[in-house]
């Protein structure tokens, strides 16, 4: 066992919040351990970090333009992608710790999600999303219907972040500082460590940025009277988290404010016989285990079931024997991660149910390894759909077409999130606005489910757009305001 | 025990260097299918001996050459057994190691190539074919194949035999890049002469003692030697390993 400690803040301040007391959670493992020191907090501190971090987008924030925060952004991200950055450091020896996900995955992939965040990419993201290159949120802007809009971020967004993929939750502390909106987050202590060092690398780019946020852990359980101050106080709210957390938040919050949610969400992959042939089939497979075994299935993105279309040169079944095999040597390189007694039990009886299956019968082959629950891939000869327990399990279904694969989905529509196809282009496009009317709304590649490009839509909603409320100066204005001029004649 | 709860198949495995692989599997702790050709009484005995020594096995006629007696085994186990995880292709069409009245090239006709070729690329066809989706089924299958020394030197040119064995090592590798992916490991034995065993009862004193002058051992292989390999690649003591042939020869051919 590593006895070295290492001390680690899970939260961020604005600078001017002083004098406060702190307390200490130490996670220990195998895998070494960690200190993490957090404010002890009340619902004065809360009030307190909200008159702050308003006050400070009113004198600093947004007065930047859009181009100005993400010279800001970018240039902290920039910093993350030196091996050498102190925080970056910092994260990838406490994440393994705090997480237990792999510590060589977690290296891979935050190298790869922080480019995310680059000038370029964040460039591109506000392009896509309102164009004119984000000018609209710093000025009023010629519209097409003969006036000029502007648009505005909410005066305070109240975050609640989840801690299921180290990082995830910088998407929406980048979109709130576009709209120029400051942020009370509420962090989990299941991963806190990613948004808090973040900001502290936008601290050091530029402090009073950074002064706009504040990111507090508690436990929604001990912190109820935290949460109802913050969501009195915001004038919008984005939560993170499973069904239940979603829709706790919805009920307090009421119906007039704004409320964004990334809830629980489905993915899947569906392979075309045109994708199985005996070339091609080697970096499918590879593909579709790294979507399964990356985070351990517990990003939103990640495919829950599989779909394999027979008449390939490989069969569904085949191909789901080498799947087993696929998951079996991602364990060796990148085992994982701990699981707690719940996570194993849903694993056990997710198998249970599929060995009936099998016992009954039913065209069902369980693939697994006895009394080890590092994997479990589970072959239906039929069509059908199954929400996986997560953490490397995976349900396979046979289908003689991917069209048959509509019905099974119907009944899944608001969970539907990513799709993961490999078919040839010419139905590529019917079968993605099939899936679009179901409810499907990001369609990727196999191998690439879990990495989204900068300007996806998130849970298939915009992220800026559905942030923003608009002021528009009609035309009517703007011509008699003309005629108000003194020097008019 | 390295084995426990495996079942394995041996073919031609009730007699040689088959029966000495079917008594150290079983040893191990897998149900052993002893495959045989004809000899039911000497390989229902080989059944008796291995439950003796408190194993479990079970003898299966089936002519390996023969497609459809080999689905029909396969059949069987799956129903009797429901898993597969070990294949030992052991068969082979009979042949006398017989140094004196070999064939020269000159005498040899198609037919003795045949009915080598038979007996081992035909034979693994049907064993494999049938086998696969079975074997496919599981986390992790080993497949070992029987091929010989001569294939690399061959003191004593059987032409056809050679042919025959050349095959099982082309395959075995061929097999081993297309079947790494479903966890199932190819591998090869290639004894030196294997001494006593019916095959090679005709190779009299004179040439064995040539040969044992050669063998860095000092002496020919037994099917004991054969058996201890063959245990090991079809044990988790051999993950990762495939593709592979092992000569166990006493060091004669150092490959």
């Amino acid at each position: 066992m590593n006895k070295t400690v290492t001390t680690i803040p899970v939260y961020h301040l604005p600078s001017v919040i002083t004098g406060l007391e702190f307390e200490e959670l130490t996670i220990e493992n195998a895998h070494g351990s960690v200190k993490m020191v957090s404010p002890v907090l009340s619902t004065d501190l809360i009030s307190k970090l909200v008159v702050s971090v308003k006050e400070k987008q009113r004198a600093y924030l947004k007065k930047q333009t859009t181009a100005q925060i993400i010279d800001v952004i970018g240039e902290a991200a920039e910093k993350w992608t030196d091996p050498n950055y102190h925080l970056r450091q910092l994260a990838l020896k406490t994440l393994p710790i705090v997480t237990g996900y792999d510590a060589s995955m977690i290296e891979l992939e935050l190298k790869r999600f922080i480019r995310l965040f680059r000038k370029k990419n964040l460039r591109r993201f506000v392009q896509s999303e309102i164009g004119l290159f984000g000018n609209v949120l710093d000025d009023f802007q010629p519209n097409a219907s003969g006036g000029f809009s502007k648009f505005y971020g909410p005066d305070l967004i109240f975050q609640v972040f989840s801690g299921n993929v180290p990082g995830i939750q910088l998407w929406t502390l980048v979109t709130a500082l576009l709209v120029k909106s400051p942020t009370i987050g509420k962090l989990t202590f299941a991963e806190a460590i990613m948004p808090s060092l973040f900001v502290s690398s936008l601290a050091e780019v530029d402090q009073e940025l950074a002064d706009s946020i504040a990111l507090v852990p508690w436990r929604s359980e001990e912190g109820k009277a935290l949460e109802e101050v913050a969501i009195e106080k915001a004038d919008a709210i984005i939560v993170y988290g499973g069904e239940k957390t979603v829709n706790s938040i919805h009920e307090k919050v009421g119906p007039n404010k704004r409320v964004l949610t990334y809830g629980y969400k489905i993915g899947f992959a569906a392979i075309g016989k045109e994708a199985l042939t005996t070339d091609r089939y080697p970096k499918l497979l590879d593909g579709l285990a790294a979507d399964i075994a990356l985070y351990d299935q517990q990003s939103c993105l990640a495919p829950q079931s599989v779909f394999i279309e027979e008449g390939g040169a490989v069969s569904p079944l085949e191909f789901t024997s080498m799947l087993k095999n696929a998951l079996a040597n991602f364990q060796s390189k990148h085992p994982r991660a701990r699981l707690s007694e719940n996570e194993l039990m849903s694993i056990e009886s997710a198998r249970q149910k599929a060995e009936i299956e099998a016992f009954t019968g039913a065209e069902t082959t369980v693939f697994k390894i006895e009394k080890n629950l590092d994997y479990t891939v589970v072959y239906h000869g039929r069509v059908g759909f199954e929400p996986s327990p997560l953490n490397r399990f995976i349900n396979v279904f046979a289908v003689s077409s991917l069209d048959e694969i509509l019905n099974v989905l119907t009944p899944y529509a608001q969970y539907l999130q990513s799709a993961g196809l490999a078919v040839a282009p010419k139905r590529l496009f019917r079968l993605a606005d099939e899936l679009g009317a179901v409810g499907v709304n990001r369609i990727a590649a196999i191998g690439e489910m879990n990495h989204v490009p900068s300007g996806w839509h998130h849970d298939g909603g915009f992220n800026l757009l559905d942030l923003v409320r608009v002021t528009d100066i009609e035309a009517s204005a703007e011509y008699a305001s003309e005629s108000f001029d003194s020097d008019v004649e | 025990m390295l084995l426990e709860n495996k079942v394995a198949l041996v073919t031609g495995g009730s007699r040689g260097i088959g029966a000495s692989i079917s008594k150290k599997l079983a040893l191990a702790g897998a149900f052993v299918v002893v495959n045989y050709l004809k000899n039911e009484a000497r390989a229902n005995e080989l059944v008796e001996e291995i439950e003796a020594d408190g194993g479990r096995a079970l003898a299966i006629v089936a002519d390996v050459r023969d497609e459809v007696a080999v689905q029909t085994m396969i059949k069987q186990i799956e129903q009797q057994l429901g898993v597969l995880h070990i294949v030992v292709n052991n068969a082979f069409t009979p042949y006398e190691f017989n140094p004196k009245n070999r064939k020269m090239l000159a005498d040899l006709t198609w037919f003795d190539y045949q009915s080598q070729i038979d007996g081992s690329a035909r034979a693994l066809m049907n064993v494999m074919q049938a086998g696969l989706p079975v074997l496919k089924r599981n986390a992790s299958s080993k497949v070992v194949n029987l091929t010989s020394d001569l294939v690399n030197i061959p003191a004593t040119p059987y032409h056809d035999y050679v042919v025959g064995k050349s095959a099982v090592m082309g395959l075995n590798r061929s097999m081993a890049v297309e079947l790494g992916a479903f966890g199932i490991a190819v591998n090869a034995i290639a004894p030196g002469l294997t001494y006593p065993t019916e095959s090679s009862q005709f190779t009299k004193r004179d040439v064995r003692d040539a040969i044992i002058e050669k063998t860095p051992s000092q002496r020919l292989t037994t099917p004991e030697d054969v058996a201890g390999t063959a245990l090991y690649l079809v044990s988790d003591l051999s993950a990762n390993v495939t593709g592979q042939c092992l000569f166990v020869d006493g060091g004669l051919h150092m490959g």
